[in-house]
């Protein structure tokens, strides 16, 4: 690539009176890296009303162009970005996107939201979502400005990390706010778990995204717009924006304080935190990897999201004679502090912080970072990986130097880092000892750190997600426990009796999980973030001021179970089947003590929770959603 | 023995709090002052417990706030 390949497509701009009026574009572009052709799709309105946009996008792409048993890193893999309908509305919660593919972790589906500023920007560009297929013949990126797309040589940014490359792209393209969507080393050198980040510190973490844009040879995508979306009716959706404005330091004040990482703590005392591989109850110095003791060392500041008030983002730095922390790469989450903390059963602050900076500098999805490494911990322990190998380092559980260490060779793929690039279920397979039931995965990969164990429904929400462990399309035991959380509050207007019980999974718990799961893929459509403690009745509402269709609650639980039925057929095409629907060993196995001691979900009251979850769903007693099914949701074009 | 962590706190009063047996978790909160729409998690004698379980004499109570939205 020694010339930059552009066009310049004038639709963005014909319809101007028509663009004020929905949130929504019209507008799908569509790149093929390997012959440097673009288009642009105009799908109509039907098509942004049945999808919504974010994950709704995404499998109508995968399902319709890609060819069930595509390798995930060959040039057929299509690498969707995709905002939603709401995206880059007033309303505070939307500054968000989705990115998707077919995941080279798992083999199923990859579809992962970033916060941040990518997503409305993109939309100001004048297009509702990216299609992107085939690989360029050496590094490119994408820059798209205001209905011009060119394709750019990368060269000069392979093996930069993101901060660099962004900045490089700024210079390069001579403006500070343009809006970058990149990998880092780790997307390029192919890491299984690669994330794809904007901002140098959202990611759309999960399944491997990034190693699928690294096998495109596609570095990032550059985006400037100047076309903010319209809105159908401003005072319908500003209705829901007065609401937000009134009650988000009352209902969100634990974001507004601490944001997630207030609560590690907490979580390790009510015993969701998993520690040492899932096998320890409890570990020494928890509060360094708390709000309570890194806020103080380490904070300063915290970040947001467009139209976001809240700032539950932390904002990390440090530097002594040893270790910098760069304020640049934000900072860790909970889930973060998990994986790299207690999973690893490290407790150091600065360690477990820089090992979380580095995965943003690097591109890695922090959960299956630190999951990777904490089963190669177990399996140092015992002595199935030693120096005697030939490693030069290996990591060690409680070891901070090895945890930074660990991150460092998984993004080069160097020495054991070259073996924990695969994940470790994949790692798994290259012991000629049977190590299965140290490997913490579903579908392949390594899961949220909210132990089963301890939050039973999530457990079955691991088992069913399409794209492997996930506790974003899930819902939460202890707060459908709670009949004043938002979880209660929207199982409520569907009907369901609430509190439904902490432990075990009832026949109402499924009920409400299927009711709770549509919400949650509506919002990953939309795309809208879970935080906001948001009704049925506000997203109905909100999505009618963006768009002028009257929807309904029953309309915003269609949309996110045809989702869930779309993942469904995804998982069937690519050769899945009710057997993969399981837990690792480990969340079937009750500790002996400590706050959860006793509790857990045997595979039978697992099985037998998941039959009945297909029954409700319409799906046969393999998994398949029944025809009826895919006819009443207009999505037998798919089968 | 009641005790309330991190943010919930504030709603103790400073000196240990009793309450009666056969009253639930969810009650416990209530008659501290909590307001009703932040998440809570809480453990009795250092096992996580049902929010709707009764408290049996000498129990020791433990609140913990949780991450999640309440409702109006």
């Amino acid at each position: 690539m020694t010339a930059i390949v552009g066009k310049k497509f004038a639709i963005p701009y014909d319809a101007e009176e028509q663009r004020k009026k929905r949130a929504f574009n019209g507008n799908i572009l569509r790149v093929n890296l390997s012959t440097g052709e673009m288009r642009v799709e105009e799908p109509g309105e039907a098509f942004y009303r049945k999808y919504i946009g974010g994950r709704g996008f995404i499998l109508h792409y995968l399902l319709s162009e890609l060819s069930a048993g595509t390798d995930p890193l060959s040039p057929d893999n299509l690498l969707i970005f995709a905002p939603g309908v709401m995206t880059g509305t007033t309303l505070p919660s939307t500054g968000r996107h989705a990115v998707g593919a077919k995941s080279p972790l798992t083999g199923a589906l990859a579809s992962g939201e970033a916060g941040g500023y990518w997503g409305i920007e993109l939309k100001k560009t004048g297009f509702d979502a990216i299609v992107i297929q085939g690989k360029a013949e050496s590094p490119v990126y994408l820059w798209i400005r205001d209905g011009m797309v060119e394709i750019r040589d990368a060269r000069h940014l392979w093996g930069k990390v993101t901060g660099e490359t962004e900045d490089l792209i700024r210079d390069e393209l001579d403006d500070e706010k343009i809006q970058v969507s990149l990998i880092g080393p780790g997307g390029e050198n192919q890491v299984l778990y690669a994330c794809v980040l904007n901002n140098t510190s959202r990611a759309a973490g999960r399944s491997g995204l990034g190693a699928v844009m690294g096998s495109k040879n596609l570095k990032a995508v550059a985006v400037r717009g100047s076309k903010a979306p319209g809105l159908a009716d401003k005072k319908l959706l500003g209705e829901v924006t007065k609401w937000v404005s009134k009650n988000y330091k009352d209902l969100m004040g634990w974001a507004v304080e601490t944001g997630t990482l207030g609560s590690v703590k907490f979580q390790h005392d009510t015993g969701t935190l998993p520690i040492r591989n899932y096998k320890g109850t409890s570990i020494e110095g928890i509060e360094n990897i708390d709000a309570a003791v890194l806020f103080p060392l380490l904070l300063k500041g915290k970040e947001t999201c467009a139209a976001c008030p809240v700032k539950c983002k932390p904002v990390f730095g440090y530097k002594d004679e040893k270790v910098k922390i760069d304020p640049r790469y934000g900072g860790p989450e909970y889930e973060t502090l998990g994986a790299l903390g207690s999973v690893c059963a490290v407790t150091d602050s600065i360690a477990v912080a820089k090992a979380a900076e580095l995965c943003e500098q690097y591109g890695l999805d922090t959960i299956s970072t630190g999951g990777t490494i904490a089963f190669t911990m177990e399996c140092v322990e015992k002595g199935l990986l030693t120096a005697e190998q030939g490693y030069d380092f290996l990591p060690e559980f409680g070891d901070p130097d090895s945890l930074v260490r660990a991150v460092h060779a998984i993004a080069m793929r160097k020495g054991i880092g070259a073996l924990m690039a695969l994940g470790s279920a994949r790692m798994a397979e290259t012991f000629t000892e049977d190590v299965s039931e140290m490997v913490v995965v579903v579908r392949g990969q390594e899961p949220p750190v909210h132990d089963a164990r301890r939050k039973n429904l999530y457990g079955m929400g691991y088992a069913l997600s399409a794209t492997g462990a996930d506790h974003m399309h899930n819902m939460d035991d202890t707060f459908a426990n709670f009949a004043q959380s938002d979880v209660c509050g929207r199982l409520a207007e569907a009907g369901i009796q609430v509190p439904l019980p902490l432990y075990g999974i009832t026949e109402e718990k499924i009920r409400g999980f299927i009711v709770e799961t549509a919400y949650k893929n509506y919002l990953d459509s939309a795309v809208i973030c879970h935080f906001y403690p948001f009704s049925f009745a506000h997203v109905a509402k909100s999505l009618q001021g963006a768009t002028g269709w009257d929807v309904s609650q029953d309309e915003i639980i269609e949309i996110g179970n045809r989702i869930i039925h779309m993942a469904r057929l995804f998982l069937v095409r690519e050769g899945f089947t009710a057997e993969d629907d399981k837990l690792p060993e480990r969340f079937h196995e009750p500790h002996s003590e400590g706050p959860i001691a006793g509790k857990g979900l045997t595979k039978e009251e697992l099985h037998q929770s998941i039959e009945r979850y297909y029954e409700l769903m319409g799906w046969g007693p393999d998994g398949i959603p029944a025809e009826s099914v895919v006819k009443k949701y207009e999505i037998e074009m798919y089968v | 023995m009641v005790y309330a962590e991190g943010r919930l706190s504030v709603f103790l009063p400073q000196q240990p709090f009793e309450v009666q047996a056969g009253i639930t978790v969810l009650e416990v909160a209530s008659l501290i002052g909590m307001p009703d729409n932040i998440p809570f998690a809480a453990t009795v004698n250092q096992r996580v417990v049902d929010l709707n379980d009764c408290l049996n004499p000498g129990d020791e109570v433990h609140l913990f706030p949780q991450i999640s939205g309440g409702k109006e």
